[in-house]
């Protein structure tokens, strides 16, 4: 039964990964903000060394030369040690909504700061093999498999950051739903972000007109037991104005990533809207294996649905 | 999982691209907002190491300041007592500084660097690094101290590391010895302990410092600090703003006119040195009254004192003019001297042209008509000499000397070249000499006419004298040579002579003593020709002399072995030699080593480093290095096996929990260092490829729960649980495969 059905104008094409504009990986360790220390390091040993000749003494330039030892190392080790770094993810949540933060457990090889590229998120800098938590903001839907992070390290002195990009592996695929379009109080006072349920549904409005047969989507709330239990078979409740019905809500993405973005975000806003009434609702959606129609529950799964998303081939 | 939480901290920690937040913050505030920002309080530094290497870098330099005299031994201990102090304070206090300290220690900065600025004020002189460098060395010293008490975070104690540098280079310049290696060893090694710790404690790091690596960048260190020591220009003397010269003692002698220095007095008159009798300083018999060829001390390796020069040379000390036979004497002409009292720096210059004069050459030596545009003076060559054993009070320089830097107001100028101290030449005595070192090449030499005895002045009258009826054979000989050399100049005659010697005279200290009434010189010459550097000179000045040739005896030292780390010349008890000056009309006095060739260029540095470096590890005792080695090696193999014995699991807990650990870590899974038994159990749990599949995870909480009660929670299984336990243990085998890279090899191989 298809009683109400919002269609969005399709798209021609959707986002596959809650990816910024996409960055190039630089894998070739390079220093950053080499001047200050270059240039301190460089006349500091100008003045040791003018020290040492104006006093003549061979120990003055004995400790200038292991100074100097000292900074070069100091310098140029980290650009031996940024090939090195390595960081891998040790656990990740599985769904995140755009524009909020995600943390993820990460472990590095060697002491490092890592920064996240492709994503916005905090610099964080973590000790060897020591887990830790690096916050990664996804600002658009999407599915994310790997993120893009610059790894750094100044070792052994903290002297000289040399950094490289690093692919960072999710250990399992993170599902970036939307962010809801606000609707009004309402939706703030019924959802909370991280539950993604409900509050109970109302109950049941209307005359009651009869009972039939479960259908797919059909409420629990509206199974009729007695019935149920006479006929044998699972029977629910049929009222007049029947205002139960699954909504059937069919989003095509276009192919531009905001128009997409902005799309999805009224299509979640809709979804939890019409979840906090306790309307139920069968989404329709493409995706990379196809269309996909199915009901959606809760706004977890709405949320994996529109973040699964793509646009779809018969979009303009 | 546990994880933990580090964020990116402010302060020095914040570099880089986006952990840099005050750049950003930055823009648009005002300079006061940056100052307070700046001056903000840091995270408290809780490495305890972190403190311990950063104090014993401080006390490092203040030792070494110490150790050069440059603050007093109770200054030092006072300072590092009080360092100490101040880092046990420092630490305690760390999180939340005492502010009416901190402005007590302001207090006390100001106190201090107003002293310092009295001190130079009254003692500095104008281009005179040296005069400041004692009141610096106590600014740096007391302001250490001060700053001590005030060392909370990070970044307070990187600025102590950096300060305990500035200290260990005040100790350095002042330094001759190279056992200021011992402090720069320490400092180095306090250093990078330090900065390790700073970049742990920067990243988050925990648990105890890794040894090895910090012995790799020393390591590191070290070759590339000998590689800048080795790749860059030596200081040289001529560069020096300041030249030095001080005093440790002030010992007045008792004759100021003579020559001092018997045995370990400095300060007694010199005695001729005799087989059975008191030898000279040093062990050398010279430097007295008299020289007597035919006995030698034993002259050791002790070092006699440390000299920087340009250009190394023969260290002249004086000269002899009277030959009798056995023993070399000053005449009494010659032995006329001059008392300069203008204060450092003296002009002896002046001096020795008036007796120069009085010896027929021209002032300054130089006569343009005479040899062209092909004689002239070199340029200034500066030699500070740092007297490390008790010595004669003769002060040694290169030839022709023209200013001396004495710490005293009077210096005695000898008609045989010679400069003496009224004072007695004690360690810790300094003084520079700067020499014009005349350059007259072998080609000009070679130019003189053959000398007239018209020619000769009548005060070189004791400089060709000779004991007569004993060195008829000695001329023959001397003619026979030149005429078979063709020689017919004095130069000829004398590298005639020289080439003779070199190819029948043989070098040797182990000699047969001379007897009573033997010619020296006969018995050289026409017995046994093995001798030592005074019977080889000795000989060749009275060859010499036999054809007319004004010559005289000088002893000095030679050039020691170089010290490429202080940049010094250690001139050794062994390296005091005899050689002969000749005299050249117009020209004066000329040295000539028949002896030996003596390297005189300027060594290189780094060969001299290698060199030094080769020597020194193969003479290396091995076999006591090698023992130590051994029980060093099995000391740490026994420490090690003991140190595994005790991590041992022990009981039946800890056997089968490490028996999990083991299978779990053999399927990539490692327990992480915050993660209870539980918690790992449960992420086992989610490893859903074991060879038994769902059967052998799913009793898995369980297992541990019953783990975890029986090490914690007073409860004693019975042998059925036990038996679970293990077989739910045993049941975890990764299924043929799936078997995951463990994070380790993954970090490593990624």
């Amino acid at each position: 039964m298809r009683r109400r059905s919002r269609q969005h104008r399709p798209a021609v094409d959707g986002a596959r990964e809650a990816m910024a504009p996409r960055q190039r990986v630089r894998h070739l360790a390079l220093p950053e903000r080499a001047f200050g220390p270059v240039a301190g390091t460089a006349l500091l040993l100008f003045m040791w060394a003018g020290v040492a000749h104006a006093s003549g003494s061979g120990w003055v330039q004995t400790v200038g030369a292991v100074v100097a030892g000292l900074l070069l190392l100091g310098l140029v080790a980290p650009a031996f040690a940024a090939p090195g770094l390595t960081l891998v993810c040790e656990r990740c949540p599985t769904d995140a909504t755009a524009g909020s933060a995600v943390e993820i457990d990460v472990v590095g090889n060697r002491s490092m700061r890592c920064t996240p590229r492709s994503l916005r998120g905090t610099p964080l800098l973590l000790a060897r093999r020591i887990p830790a938590r690096l916050v990664i903001v996804p600002r658009r839907r999407g599915v994310i498999s790997t993120v893009t992070v610059r790894v750094a390290t100044a070792a052994p002195f903290g002297l000289l950051w040399w950094s490289r990009d690093q692919v960072l592996e999710l250990t399992h695929p993170l599902y970036v739903a939307p962010q809801p379009l606000k609707r009004g109080a309402a939706l703030r006072q019924t959802l909370t972000p991280e539950e993604g349920h409900g509050p109970p549904r109302p109950t049941l409005t209307g005359d009651l007109r009869g009972v039939r047969p479960y259908q797919h989507g059909d409420g629990r709330r509206r199974v009729h037991w007695n019935a149920s239990a006479h006929t044998g078979d699972l029977m629910v409740r049929e009222s007049e104005n029947q205002t139960d019905d699954p909504i059937r809500m069919v989003v095509d993405l276009p192919r531009d990533l905001d128009a997409a973005d902005r799309l999805a975000e009224e299509a979640m806003g809709e979804i939890v809207a019409q979840l906090s009434k306790g309307r139920r609702i069968v989404l329709e959606t493409t995706e990379v294996t196809g269309r996909v129609v199915a009901p959606v529950a809760e706004r977890l799964s709405a949320g994996r649905r529109l973040a699964r998303s793509v646009a779809s081939s018969d979009a303009r | 999982m546990r994880a933990r939480q580090v964020s990116v901290r402010r302060g020095s920690d914040s570099v880089g691209q986006a952990g840099r937040p005050g750049a950003a913050d930055r823009r648009g505030i005002g300079f006061v907002e940056m100052v307070r920002r700046a001056n903000a309080p840091l995270p408290p530094e809780h490495s305890v190491t972190f403190r311990i290497a950063t104090a014993v870098a401080v006390l490092t330099g203040i030792l070494s300041c110490a150790a050069v005299g440059e603050v007093s031994v109770s200054s030092a201990v006072f300072a590092s007592v009080g360092t100490v102090a101040g880092m046990v304070f420092s630490y305690l206090t760390r999180v939340k500084p005492w502010q009416w300290v901190k402005i007590l220690l302001a207090v006390a900065v100001l106190g201090i660097f107003a002293s310092f600025v009295l001190q130079i004020l009254g003692a500095a002189q104008v281009g005179q690094l040296s005069s400041i460098e004692v009141p610096l060395a106590g600014l740096f010293t007391w302001v250490q101290l001060i700053h001590s008490f005030d060392v909370p975070a990070r970044r307070d104690l990187l600025f102590s590391l950096a300060a305990a540098g500035a200290l260990v280079t005040l100790g350095a310049a002042q330094a001759v010895s190279v056992g200021f290696l011992a402090y720069v060893a320490v400092w180095l090694g306090a250093c990078l302990v330090g900065l390790g710790c700073s970049w742990r404690s920067m990243t988050g790091g925990v648990g105890p410092i890794a040894l090895g690596s910090i012995a790799t960048t020393g390591l590191v260190v070290v070759l590339a600090g000998a590689g800048f020591l080795v790749l860059l220009p030596a200081p040289r003397a001529t560069q020096l703003i300041t030249l030095p010269a001080s005093l440790t003692s002030y010992l007045p002698l008792r004759d100021p006119g003579g020559i001092t220095g018997t045995g370990d007095q400095s300060t007694e008159p010199a005695q001729a040195g005799k087989a059975s009798g008191a030898t000279g300083v040093g062990g050398y018999l010279g430097f007295a009254t008299e020289l007597d060829i035919a006995v030698r001390g034993a002259l050791g390796d002790e070092v006699i004192m440390r000299v920087r020069a340009d250009r190394p040379g023969y260290f002249l000390g004086m000269t002899y003019d009277t030959w009798d036979g056995q023993n070399w004497k000053r005449s009494p002409p010659t032995a006329r001297i001059v008392q300069l009292t203008t204060g450092s720096p003296f002009d002896v210059s002046s001096v020795l042209s008036s007796f120069a004069q009085a010896q027929g050459q021209m002032d300054g030596g130089m006569v343009p008509g005479l040899y062209g545009d092909e004689l002239g003076s070199g340029p200034a060559n500066i030699q500070t000499f740092y007297v490390a054993q008790p010595i004669a009070n003769l002060l040694f320089a290169t030839p022709d000397p023209t200013e001396v830097y004495f710490p005293e107001h009077s210096l005695i100028v000898g008609g045989d070249d010679s400069m003496r101290s009224t004072i007695a030449m004690t360690p810790g005595t300094v003084y520079t000499v700067v020499s014009t070192d005349t350059a007259v090449a072998p080609s000009v030499l070679a130019k003189a006419r053959p000398l007239q005895s018209s020619q000769i002045p009548a005060a070189l009258g004791p400089d060709l004298e000779l004991p007569p009826g004993r060195y008829e054979r000695v001329a023959a000989l001397a003619r026979q040579i030149v005429t078979a050399a063709r020689a017919t100049t004095t130069y000829e005659k004398v590298t005639a002579l020289e080439a003779w010697m070199g190819r029948n005279v043989r070098y040797s200290t182990d000699i047969p003593p001379l007897l009573a009434g033997q010619d020296a010189v006969n018995q050289f010459l026409f017995g046994s020709r093995v001798g030592y550097c005074e019977q080889i000179s000795t000989s060749l000045a009275v060859m010499l002399r036999t054809l007319g040739v004004p010559t005289r005896e000088a002893i000095g030292y030679v050039p020691g072995p170089f010290d490429p780390l202080s940049d010094l010349y250690e001139i050794q008890a062994r390296d005091a030699h005899a050689w002969v000056q000749v005299w050249f009309p117009e020209v004066g006095w000329q040295n000539f080593d028949p002896t030996a060739q003596v390297p005189l260029a300027p060594p290189d540095p780094g060969a001299v480093l290698l060199s030094d470096l080769g020597h020194a590890i193969a003479n290396l005792p091995w076999a006591p290095i090698g023992g130590g080695l051994g029980a060093i090696a099995t000391g740490a193999f026994v420490a090690l096996a003991v140190r595994r014995r005790r991590r041992r699991p022990t009981g039946w807990v800890g056997r089968v929990t490490a028996e999990l650990e083991r299978r779990g870590a053999a399927a990539g899974l490692r327990r992480w260092p915050t993660e209870t038994l539980g918690e790992y159990a449960s992420r086992l749990g989610t490893f859903d490829r074991w060879r038994a599949g769902p059967t052998a995870t799913a009793p898995l909480r369980a297992a541990s729960a019953l783990l975890e009660r029986a090490a914690y929670g007073y409860y004693e299984p019975d042998a059925g649980t036990r038996a679970f336990v293990e077989d739910v243990v045993r049941g975890l085998h990764p299924a043929r495969g799936s078997r995951r890279r463990s994070p380790r090899r993954r970090l490593t191989t990624a």
